[in-house]
């Protein structure tokens, strides 16, 4: 009866008009009204309220509003009510024996105990749940109230600044850019540092495809102990995000949404048109060259164009989610609905996604239930054209920061944006307007689960689960630009299938006997992972205005490509898991998980994931019962192992490949060859970790949180050893090597102030991280790599250091004169050249001067939240701290070292550049610029501290309490994004990586982090 | 109960089934076998051995110009991120971590390994009839030869590898003797094997052979062997100059005489022949598919100046251009006379089909000018100037309209060696033949000292890359570079 009463036309009628009346006019009703407010006085919010009829077995659920007051207007009269009323870290409290009358109002008054059971709060951990104080291994809980917001097209940037020994990095700042999540350091030299996401579930999804409205909270497994069940895809930690599901009672629909405005946030200082003109007239006079422009030529400029301004915008950014949930005794749903639209700053780039979510249980009996988690997702992205090439082929930006300010923004006589012939560059405007590049993706992903408990304790699980992905990209380069025009056109489409199949079977057995509680699972997964793809391209179109929709229209000849590819690999999976608690005092944890890959050979398919962890609670004991103070102490102690799967695939097998074409006449030739040598020893790497922390709460909880120790060795790491390239290979992949990471991460909650009309919150993460590696093969006593374009290798991997450290010679002054720079034995070295260290006073700079001048992983990171709220207003603040991290600037190798002289540059190394009239100057001469630059560029000029401390968010609001029947709340905000940042970097961004990799960091031209207002509107009915 | 039951034998299922589910599946790759034993299947393998042993792209400009040229009198770099990286061979900086270097290097083993995958097959592949067998294992040891002939040319000898199959990590440079003997030997079977004409431009023929032969014999001053293989090379009539020298590498007459042997280029980016982005001046008249690099290839002004007016060569270089703005710029000296060592070379007519950089004009390797004038060398060092000495320098200057020299001019060996010297430096120019005739001549270093470079007499050969010493500790070094 219910359950029709759900899908009654009424209520879809309801649902369609997000207001009205919900429930069919019943003769006798009556109607209650309940005030919920804490110790303190305070009115609650978000307080589950379920009311239940004794006789009929009616059950109704409401939530209290801003003000804490929950409604239910219209009861049926017969019989008596109890009314339950539950919040998380409070103690549940059930109020019974109420009658009503028909028509008449009913009041009641809750007043909230605080309890430790903040403690007995459930958290999701892989493949279950356990109560927090249950807890062994190291997990960071996020609340769907604690996630970060911002303009958030990836769930990943949720978490940012909320857990200790979490690091999440914004490398890429362009809507639908890249986010990068560290937990705990890095550890793999040579495969993936990327995380595993796992989606109600399902693990692997992208983290761009939810909406971060959907998400009831976020579980970060840090420790091998708690991640080991995920075997030999955890090795760099686990993000599990659990979706919102419906809750029995009447519908809820929520509106949640935002407009923002976004600006660029730090402009970068390059030379003003005047400025560049005087510094080019300078510097070719110092080199003994007439000077390019004359007095009326330079009058004649003026201020000249700023190019930044013309390819930045102020840009729009909004969200919108519409979310339904609701059911009864035997259903319950939760459907969200989500519109995210982010124009860029950079003109022509945006992102736009569509994202539909339904969770629908089913549970026809009370041993059997059936649920599906299905999420579907359309994104469209406009993205920035080729952020990291170089000359004709640079990004917009790139080519902003370098291009000529004397040259006028406006098209010429011909409609042509306007070159400098002398600085192989493309105008900025040409690559904005003349550029596209369009990612679509669609993602469709969903588990299906039943749940079958035969007898009591005993839960069987069947789960089927897909990702499937589709994705087109489109690059189009037209005629506008310089290469476009030379080739007549450049289109190309890229098609991506990725599909991926999940089936695995479960069983739990709960059972407690006196003190003993016992949990045992056990389970078998099996996966399928198949990606194929296929590109066509083609140039010299008939006409640009076809783009990419008719590939046919190019002439054929002159670069026609086309190419595909697919491939697949399995995962086969045992595992199992006890978890003993034994007077809730002493708690373990063990578990295995079996993994069997395709990508090994038979000999090495399965490898065993193990851990071990154990708890004691303290505070439970009786000698701690003195200690009032103390609400909750707890050791726990872990030991796991995990492994990093991410190889290509037949590493083990030898087969040939299509290698390359020879030309014979004037045709392309296939040919064949052998692919690799394989080697079928290769195993996982594998990550040892142990780990030690204190949880403590005193004063009821009113302080809480964590102290925790770790040791990580990720040892077996595949490496590309470099054989003689006389064998017909540059390497053969083998297991080899150890990074160690270790680090301390403190989590701290304190509610400061606990007024009636004023509070204070206040939560610190902290961690400390020391990366090393610890161990190499002899074979590889240092790997060098990461070079680019004209900048040679920089990042170092070698013992006793940081993974990928920067590698480069330090410069510890500047030459005064041609003499001093003769006898230095510096090549090539003059007066203004920069004077590099002679580290080994061989008096002379070879490649063995360089040392060691930075790491790309953070030292110290932490995020500090402070929530007040004063009456119905509430400010809310995250500041981040990153520390001790650097990142080689491309943009500073281009202005100290120019690819071209005569392109405009970062004006702090122009203006303050050595002469002989400035002597003191910070930065080198600029005259014979390719002595000091090229296999020198990497220097402590290039590599900079780019640690910083940033305002993330800073969110005002204001809840207007409501007594509608409808409407139950509203409240508004207005916030502000990156507000501030305080580093000592000069470019746009210091968290920025545009083309280091997953470990180094290289800032070249990212696009720039911006500023962003939002004035967002939250509707509770 | 009813539906615990399939879910447990599905569990059940899918561990019996899962030694199956994990066999890895292979859609892009193939099984070696597929190629061993059928023509079809040789020449695929072939076609990986050639197009590693063609330089063409950004490799022709590393290995021509920055092995060859830079490091000589002729020719000069600047501008570009290029400009440091082309800088270490102009001043004679280059080291072991040279990254040029080591693509080299890997590259011609890759070709040595995919000559070496077809000949370890051989005897197996009974289903290919004998006489193709043998023409197609010619090919494979042409290939072979020639990439051992052209590491001994940059590095002097190294670990000779005849096999693909487990080859020994460890393996020991060859001995000077041992690395001559294998190229002379293997190019002379090659050659007898080769037919003279192939069908396809670009492939092995006996005059190739032999002319790769003929120049290391040059190189290895071995002056009879060396006029031996180059009268041989004459003998089959296949041969001549074209007339007119200024457009014997545009495009249209890519199907000339006088290439022996040569990289077909197509204008097709990865394919192409990228001299002229590099070589067009800055505001050039380009078409509007073309493209300027802000690096520049430049002639030094003494090079320059070393050709007579009326030489045809001449043509081929830009010494004066009006630029899109109608401002005449002058290229080899300015109006005050002073060198500006900025002169181009324009050998390589500018293809008006080019797409951006990638240009369609083959890259010659051995052309017949070249053993024309290594005989006339060969002869001169042999018995001094001759008449037919004189004749073979006279031909290829004929060709090109420049005066013609005369024996009673030339007395001496040493002026007409000279000569010869400065003749190939017209010649060849842009050729990549530069070094190994000045070194071969004793001027490298001297020059290169004069020039005002810090060059040492062990900068005559490259240093081994420093990764290939690092991977294998037999490996030596090459003297005077830090081990």
């Amino acid at each position: 009866m219910k359950r029709r009463k759900f899908l009654s036309t009424k209520q879809m009628t309801a649902l369609l008009f997000l207001l009205g009346l919900f429930t069919a006019a019943q003769a006798q009703t009556g109607r209650v009204k309940g005030v919920v407010r804490d110790e303190a006085g305070k009115a609650m919010p978000f307080v589950n309220v379920l009311a239940k009829n004794s006789a009929t077995n009616l059950t109704s659920g409401a939530q209290t509003d801003s003000a804490g007051v929950f409604v239910f207007p219209r009861l049926p009269v017969q019989g008596t009510y109890s009314f339950t009323v539950s919040m998380m870290g409070y103690e549940t409290q059930t109020l019974s024996g109420y009658t009503l009358k028909a028509s008449e109002s009913t009041s009641i008054i809750v007043k909230m105990k605080t309890s430790l059971a903040a403690l007995n709060e459930v958290v999701v951990v892989g493949y279950g749940t356990r109560r927090k104080s249950d807890l062994t291994g190291s997990v960071a809980t996020i609340g769907e109230k604690e996630l970060t917001q911002g303009v958030n097209n990836n769930a990943l940037q949720a978490v940012n600044g909320k857990a200790a020994g979490v690091y999440v990095s914004q490398s890429s700042s362009a809507p639908g850019g890249g986010v990068n999540i560290r937990v705990r350091g890095a550890g793999s030299i040579n495969s993936s540092n990327a995380v595993l996401v796992v989606v109600d579930g399902l693990p692997g999804v992208a983290p761009a495809s939810i909406s971060q409205d959907d998400i009831a909270s976020i579980q970060v497994l840090k420790d091998a102990s708690a991640a080991a069940i995920y075997g030999s895809r955890a090795a760099n930690g686990v993000v599990l995000i659990t979706t919102k599901r419906g809750v029995s009672g009447q519908m809820n629909i929520t509106y949640d949404g935002y407009v923002g405005m976004q600006q660029l946030a730090k402009k970068m200082r390059v030379l003003t048109a005047p400025e560049y003109m005087q510094v080019l007239n300078e510097m070719s006079a110092a080199q003994g060259q007439p000077e390019p422009f004359s007095q009326r030529y330079k009058d004649s400029i003026g201020q000249g164009t700023d190019w930044q301004d013309e390819i930045f915008q102020t840009a729009i950014a909004q969200s919108h989610q519409v979310s339904f949930s609701g059911g009864a005794k035997n259903n319950k749903y939760y459907v969200g609905l989500n519109y995210l639209n982010q124009e860029g700053i950079l003109k022509n780039t945006d992102y736009e996604r569509y994202n539909a979510r339904v969770n629908y249980e089913l549970a026809p009996s009370d041993k059997f239930d059936v649920s599906l988690a299905l999420n579907l997702s359309r994104s469209v992205n406009n993205q920035p054209f080729n952020e990291t090439g170089i000359n004709e082929n640079a990004g917009a930006i790139n080519t902003a920061l370098n291009f000529d300010p004397t040259i006028s923004a406006l098209p010429d006589e011909n409609g042509r944006y306007r070159q400098n012939p002398l600085i192989a560059l493309e105008n900025p405007l040409a690559i904005i307007y003349g550029v596209t590049r369009k990612a679509v993706i669609n993602n469709t992903y969903g588990m299906l689960t039943a749940n079958y408990r035969p007898v009591s304790g005993l839960t069987l699980t069947a789960r089927v689960g897909a990702d499937l992905m589709n994705s087109r990209s489109d690059y189009y380069n037209s005629r506008m630009t310089q290469l476009g025009q030379s080739a007549g056109g450049i289109g190309s489409i890229t098609h991506n299938d990725d599909t991926h199949w999940l089936m695995e079977y479960l069983a739990r057995y709960d059972r407690r006997i006196k003190g003993h509680n016992f949990s045992l699972l056990a389970g078998t997964t099996a996966e399928r992972f198949d990606a194929s793809s296929a590109t066509a391209a083609s140039r010299m179109f008939l006409s640009d205005i076809t783009y990419t929709h008719l590939l046919q229209s190019g002439d054929g000849i002159s670069g026609d490509n086309v190419s595909s590819g697919r491939n697949s690999n399995k995962l086969h999976s045992y595992l199992a898991r006890l978890n003993y608690e034994f007077r809730d005092k002493y708690l373990l944890t063990a578990s295995f998980r079996s993994d069997g890959t395709s990508r090994f050979s038979d000999q090495h398919k399965y490898a065993l994931f193990p851990s071990v962890a154990v708890g004691w609670n303290i505070h439970k004991e009786p000698f701690m019962q003195r200690a009032a103070a103390v609400s909750n102490l707890k050791l726990r102690l872990g030991y796991g192992q995990i492994g990093n799967q991410a190889i290509g695939n037949f590493a083990t097998l030898q087969t040939y490949e299509a290698g390359g074409r020879a030309v014979f006449g004037d045709n392309l030739y296939q040919g064949v060859q052998p692919a690799r040598l394989p080697n079928a020893n290769l195993r996982w790497e594998t990550t040892e970790e142990y780990n030690a922390g204190i949880d403590f709460g005193f004063l009821q909880e009113r302080i809480s949180g964590s102290l925790e120790f770790y040791v990580k060795n990720s040892k077996d790491q595949l490496f590309s050893k470099p054989v003689p390239a006389f064998t017909g290979f540059p390497s053969q992949v083998v297991n080899f090597g150890n990074v160690r990471n270790k680090g301390i991460d403190f989590q701290l909650n304190s509610r400061n102030i606990t007024g009636r009309n004023f509070s204070w919150e206040s939560s610190v993460s902290f961690s400390y991280l020391h990366n090393e590696v610890t161990q190499l093969p002899d074979f590889i006593p240092q790997l060098l790599t990461g070079g680019f374009s004209f900048v040679p290798n920089f990042a170092l991997v070698q013992t006793g250091y940081p993974v990928y450290s920067y590698y480069g010679y330090e410069v510890d002054g500047i030459f005064q004169t041609d003499q001093e720079a003769a006898t230095s034995g510096q090549p090539g070295a003059k007066a203004g050249s920069p004077r590099f260290k002679d580290q080994n006073g061989s008096k002379t700079i070879t490649p063995d001067d360089r040392v060691v001048l930075g790491s790309s992983l953070p030292k110290y990171t932490w995020g500090f939240t402070n929530t007040f709220t004063w009456k119905n207003f509430s400010l809310n603040a995250l500041v981040l701290g990153v520390h001790g991290m650097h990142a080689l600037d491309a943009n500073v190798i281009e202005s100290i070292y120019p690819i071209n002289f005569q392109r405009n540059h970062m004006a702090e190394y122009y203006l303050d550049r050595w002469t002989p009239q400035n002597p003191n100057a910070r930065y080198p001469s600029g005259i014979n610029a390719s002595t000091y630059g090229g296999q020198y560029s990497v220097n402590s000029y290039t590599v900079e501290d780019v640690s910083f401390v940033r305002l993330k968010t800073l969110t005002l609001g204001y809840t207007l309490p409501l007594e509608s029947r409808t409407l139950k709340s509203i409240s508004a905000y207005l916030a502000a994004d990156n507000l501030f940042t305080i580093t000592g970097y000069n470019g746009y961004d210091p968290d920025a990586n545009s083309r280091g990799g997953q470990i180094a960091r290289v800032a070249q031209n990212s696009y720039p982090l911006s500023k962003v207002y939002r004035l967002g509107l939250k509707l509770n009915f | 109960m009813k539906i615990t039951i399939p879910i447990i034998f599905a569990a059940l299922l899918t561990c019996s089934a899962c030694t199956k589910f994990l066999k890895e599946d292979i859609y892009t790759e193939y099984d070696p076998a597929q190629f061993a034993n059928s023509v079809d299947g040789f020449e695929k393998v072939l076609n990986s051995a050639y197009a590693e042993l063609q330089i063409r792209g950004y490799d022709h400009r590393n290995d021509v110009y920055c092995f060859g040229e830079f490091c000589t009198d002729v020719m000069l770099q600047t501008g570009g991120g290029f400009e440091a990286q082309a800088k270490e061979f102009i001043t004679f900086t280059w080291n072991p971590t040279n990254g040029f270097l080591n693509t080299a290097w890997s590259k011609a083993y890759r070709a040595i390994r995919n000559s070496n995958v077809l000949l370890d097959n051989k005897d197996a592949a009974t289903a290919i009839p004998p006489a193709k067998l043998n023409a197609l294992v010619a090919e494979a040891r042409f290939i072979r030869a020639t990439a051992y002939a052209y590491l001994y040319n940059l590095f002097g000898p190294v670990p000779l590898i005849t096999t693909a199959k487990n080859v020994d990590p460890g393996a020991f440079r060859a001995t000077d003797e041992e690395m001559s003997t294998f190229i002379i030997d293997e190019l002379k079977a090659a050659a007898g094997a080769l037919p003279v004409q192939q069908s396809l431009r670009g492939k092995a023929t006996r005059g190739a052979a032999l002319g790769v032969l003929c120049k290391f014999y040059l190189n290895k001053k071995m002056w009879q062997a060396c006029a031996d293989v180059a009268e041989e090379i004459r003998a089959l009539k296949a041969y001549s100059l074209f007339d007119d020298v200024s457009r014997l590498f545009a495009v249209e007459n890519e199907n000339n005489s006088e290439y022996i042997f040569a990289f077909p280029c197509i204008a097709q980016s990865g394919y192409g022949n990228i001299t002229m982005a590099h070589t067009f001046p800055p505001a050039y008249p380009i078409l509007p598919n073309w493209i300027i690099f802000g690096a520049q290839f430049r002639l030094y002004t003494s090079f320059v100046d070393s050709f007579e007016p009326a030489d045809e060569r001449l043509k081929m270089i830009l010494r004066e251009y009006t630029n899109t703005s109608g401002v005449t710029i002058r290229m080899n000296r300015n109006a005050a006379g002073a060198a500006l060592n900025n002169a181009r070379s324009f050998k390589y007519v500018p293809d008006p089909a080019g797409q951006s950089d990638a240009m369609g004009n083959d890259i010659p390797y051995i052309r017949y000018a070249d053993i024309l004038l290594a005989l006339a060398e060969s002869l001169n060092e042999l018995n001094g100037p001759t008449q037919p000495a004189i004749d073979l320098v006279n031909e290829v200057r004929a060709r090109a309209s420049a005066s013609l020299i005369t024996l009673a001019g030339y007395g001496s060996r040493e002026a007409l060696r000279d000569f010869i010297l400065a003749e190939r430096a017209r010649e060849f120019v842009g050729e990549g033949k530069r070094r190994e005739d000045l070194i071969r001549m004793g001027q490298f270093i001297s020059g290169a000292q004069a020039r005002g470079m810090n060059a040492k007499p062990w900068h005559v050969l490259y240093p081994i890359p420093q990764r290939e010493i690092e991977a294998n500790k037999n490996l030596e070094q090459n003297e005077g570079y830090v081990q």
